[in-house]
């Protein structure tokens, strides 16, 4: 794929994203034109963009859709549900089609017949306005009959003339007048005239479009009407009959010599006004010589050669002299000036590559901040080969060894904030995820016929690409079961006393160890006694085991396989996909799930994830005579216990830690190693996270707390269950990471701790 | 619609423009067109860069964006303007998002010789890029 393409794709994502935030903020206020407008920009900088590339339907539908929101900026569209719906298509269309293009290189077959059907929507929606002034009946008017009269040869055929009269601000609106009459079929004869005499003082306004534009074509009313579609208001059409062969009643066959082109002429313009302004003192000899430059330059390519060297010599008397001269130029009576196309220069087309390589968008200040960090990296490089000359020149032993420390702690410093730096090159806000709920959040509501209130704070938070880029799946999932099973209908929430639109908030923001996105709803709230029910029904607890657990408990099992809490099998949620799915996809990023719920309150359910993944905290441990690495994000604290606080409960060992009973486990017996003898009355515990409970694991000694590039297992280590990933240690031995979670087999509805004799 | 024949004699080397744009999908699409205009297309990020480059080599034109980090289209023209002869006087284009008034006289005063709001139709850069530049529209 070539880069332009890639780049496009990239662009058209965002555009389609703002504009479908910005369509579904317009729904809420109709009325806003700013909002109207920044819809209407992003579909004409879409349309923009389609245009570079050859997908004609695509490009027509966008078209279509700009042509609507056109008239809807314009205030002769209402800005509808059925506008908005249309415009929410058009942009799904988009998304979808992008994707196409993305893997196969073309728009899918349907596009066209989509692109057909969408763009016919647009088009009955516009032929409900008021028709636009578009016809006169005879008589011919004046003008007409002078174009016509401008004809050597008129045929037998019926004509068509067009009167278009461009609005002064058309420019602005991207209109090009003279190249959309060069697209008129079949055309006989063109007359291109100011609107209003040229004024040629510095009032002149190089933006304001004055022309007045008549031409003669051949062709049918129907197709003149679609060349000139997008400005039909400024245009007057009216049918000609045929007539008979006339001679050149007098004036120029216009057809054949175009008006001094309105590019030229602006730029003449445009000159003499830069002349005009004053700037600082020291450019004004590069102003005026870039001024004679650009009027000779821009005469030249109309062809009048005379007129440049006119300019060029102007240049002698200052910059009123070129003034004056360019003045003389543009109120000539020789303004039609012929002008040939462009000479067509080969398309230079880029070779399509195969795999779309994965692109990040990085914040410029990031990288400028990386390349300063390696600019000092290699002032401590310089340093180091200044002191080898030292200890070379034989400087003691002492002094070197200082300065080499100092050394060394400075390329530390240095290389930390690099890899820091680097990082953070990954890291991208929440918001790019967060933004695309109000859609979702909106169709869950519509098909439920519910009112749903969505508000988003902490988008700014900031993660790890591969978490942010995997986190809508998961929260997708956390949210629709918001908006289906959290929140009751409006007449129950008013009955409750309740305001009856709902409210779900989704929410990022830092804890110690990572980010926390919540998903909160104002809704019924999750009962314990329903929960209980039904994890006796599945078969997931005993009626003995779900009675004894505690509320909290009882919540954090909708996180356990299997486990669904539809009362219904309901559109959006309820389709055998239970939480546990969000509870996998949150350990798999290395985070973990959890949730509080009060009756009648609401329900929040946070996803704990990791910040960065390139980096982990490990806890290194001493275990059965070797040395182990924890990831501190599965260490939940450090406890030292007599041996006497650990009771033997049935087959295993067991503590109570703040009012909970926790399971605990020697470290080294887990890993299959000897048992050494226990010099020390007191226990050292970590009490870690095994799925939704927490096992303490009894290890020998503490040793550090490092920050490492974890490798995933590979080789031999990698079929071994329970281990994360290794780590060089500072003395060059491989460090075991390992996963306790996996390592005790855990689910949370089994997390029993293995048997060991003690 | 029938040409007239003319005669004219289009300079052989083809006419060389940068680009000074920190945008690179900009930079990108101003690429492609020009290219296809029959341009040699350099770029630069800024204005730093951007004098960097033409101080070294001979440009028909510029095409400056006003809002870049570290230089301006502005401060770039204004050095430009103020450096020896045979620099100073290029032809600018410069393009900006603002169409307010206060942004076009100051391009003006900078020395840009002609002003367009982005976004710039294909139409619209070639046209204005080829009469900047001297070339045939």
């Amino acid at each position: 794929m070539n880069d332009l393409l890639e780049q496009f794709l990239v662009e058209t994502r965002e555009l389609v994203q703002s504009a479908t935030e910005d369509l579904l903020a317009l729904e809420a206020s109709p009325g806003d034109a700013d909002i109207v407008n920044r819809v209407f920009r992003a579909f004409h900088t879409l349309k923009g963009s389609v245009g570079l590339f050859d997908y004609p339907p695509w490009l027509a539908l966008l078209h279509a859709a700009e042509d609507g929101l056109s008239a809807a900026r314009a205030g002769t569209l209402a800005v509808d549900a059925t506008l908005v719906d249309l415009a929410l298509e058009t942009l799904d269309a988009t998304a979808r089609w992008a994707d196409a293009v993305e893997t196969s290189d073309a728009l899918p077959g349907a596009a066209a017949t989509e692109a057909d059907a969408l763009a016919g929507r647009y088009r009955s929606l516009l032929s409900r306005r008021p028709e636009t002034p578009a016809s006169d009946a005879a008589p011919l008017p004046e003008w007409a009959s002078r174009l016509a009269g401008s004809l050597i040869d008129l045929g037998e055929k019926p004509m068509t003339a067009v009167r278009y009269r461009p609005h002064g601000d058309c420019f602005f609106a991207g209109d090009d007048p003279l190249g959309l009459v060069r697209k008129v079929p079949g055309l006989l004869a063109v007359s291109v005239e100011p609107g209003a005499p040229w004024p040629l003082d510095e009032e002149f306004d190089a933006y304001i479009c004055n022309l007045d534009i008549t031409l003669l074509t051949d062709a049918s009313r129907a197709e003149v009407d679609t060349a000139f579609r997008l400005v039909r208001d400024q245009v007057t059409t009216v049918d000609m009959p045929a007539v008979d062969a006339r001679t050149v009643l007098g004036g120029a066959n216009l057809a054949n010599a175009p008006a001094f082109g309105s590019v030229v002429v602006a730029i003449l313009a445009e000159q003499v006004r830069v002349l005009a302004t004053a700037g600082d003192a020291d450019t004004d000899a590069g102003r005026l010589e870039a001024c004679a430059q650009a009027a000779a330059n821009a005469l030249r390519s109309a062809g009048r050669a005379g007129d440049a060297e006119r300019c060029a010599l102007a240049l002698e008397n200052g910059a009123g002299g070129l003034r004056e001269a360019i003045k003389a130029i543009l109120a000539s009576p020789s303004t039609a000036a012929s002008a040939t196309n462009a000479g067509e220069v080969p398309e230079v087309s880029e070779p399509a590559g195969v795999d779309a390589a994965r692109t990040l968008r990085v914040d410029a200040g990031r990288v400028d901040a990386l390349v300063s960090l390696i600019g000092e990296l290699i002032v401590s490089r310089n340093a180091l080969g200044h002191l080898a000359m030292r200890a070379e020149a034989g400087e003691d032993a002492a002094t070197l060894a200082r300065a080499i420390r100092e050394a060394d702690a400075n390329i530390g410093r240095l290389s930390t904030t690099l890899h820091r730096s680097a990082v953070s090159f990954r890291l991208m806000p929440l918001s790019q995820v967060f933004r695309r709920f109000a859609r979702p959040v909106r169709e869950a509501a519509r098909g439920l016929g519910k009112e749903v209130i969505l508000d988003i704070a902490g988008e700014d938070t900031e993660a790890d690409r591969g978490i942010v880029e995997n986190l809508f799946e998961p929260l997708l999932h956390v949210v629709r079961n918001a908006v289906d099973h959290g929140l009751e209908d409006a007449g129950t929430r008013r009955r409750g006393g309740k305001p009856g639109a709902g409210r779900i908030r989704i929410e990022g923001g830092q804890d110690s160890d990572g980010i926390v996105v919540s998903v909160s709803d104002d809704g019924r709230g999750i009962d314990p006694a329903f929960i209980r029910r039904r994890a006796v029904e599945r078969g997931l607890r005993s009626p003995e085991a779900a009675a004894a657990l505690d509320d909290a408990a009882v919540i954090d099992l909708i996180f356990a396989p299997g486990f669904s809490t539809a009362e219904s099998v309901g559109a959006l949620s309820g389709r055998g996909v239970g939480m546990d799915a969000v509870r996998v996809a949150a350990e798999r990023m290395g985070g973990r799930v959890s949730v509080e719920s009060r009756v009648g309150l609401g329900t929040t359910v946070r996803l704990h994830l990791p910040r960065t993944i390139a980096l982990a905290r490990v806890m290194v441990v001493g275990a059965g005579g070797e040395t182990y690495g924890i990831a501190m994000d599965a260490i939940v604290e450090v406890v030292r216990r007599p041996r006497t606080g650990i009771h033997a409960v049935g087959g295993g060992n067991a503590m109570v830690l703040r009012g909970r009973t926790v399971p605990v486990v020697r470290l080294g017996a887990l890993v299959g190693q000897k048992r050494l003898p226990i010099v020390d009355l007191d226990a050292l515990l970590l009490v870690v996270r095994a799925g939704a409970e927490a096992v303490a694991l009894e290890v020998d000694r503490f040793e550090d707390r490092i920050e490492a590039v974890l490798r995933p297992p590979s080789g031999l280590v990698g079929t071994v269950p329970g281990v994360a990933g290794t780590t060089l240690l500072g003395d060059g031995r491989v460090l075991l990471v390992l996963d306790p979670a996996s390592m005790l087999g855990a689910e949370p509805t089994a997390a029993r701790p293995p048997r060991e004799e003690r | 619609m029938s040409e007239t024949p003319t005669v004219h004699v289009e300079p052989v080397e083809f006419p060389r423009v940068l680009v000074v744009d920190d945008a690179s999908l900009v930079r990108m699409y101003y690429r492609g067109i020009l290219e296809k205009a029959g341009f040699v297309v350099d770029e630069a990020l800024n204005g730093i860069e951007g004098l960097e480059r033409v101080l070294g080599t001979t440009y028909d034109l510029l095409v400056v964006d006003v809002n870049m980090p570290k230089m301006d289209g502005f401060s770039f023209l204004r050095a430009l303007r103020s450096r020896e002869p045979a620099v100073r006087s290029v032809p600018a284009l410069m393009t900006s998002t603002e169409a307010g008034d206060s942004d076009r006289e100051a391009a003006r005063a900078a020395g840009a010789n002609f002003y367009l709001v982005k976004p710039l139709s294909e139409d619209a850069l070639i046209s204005h890029s080829r009469a900047l530049a001297g070339r045939r529209a």
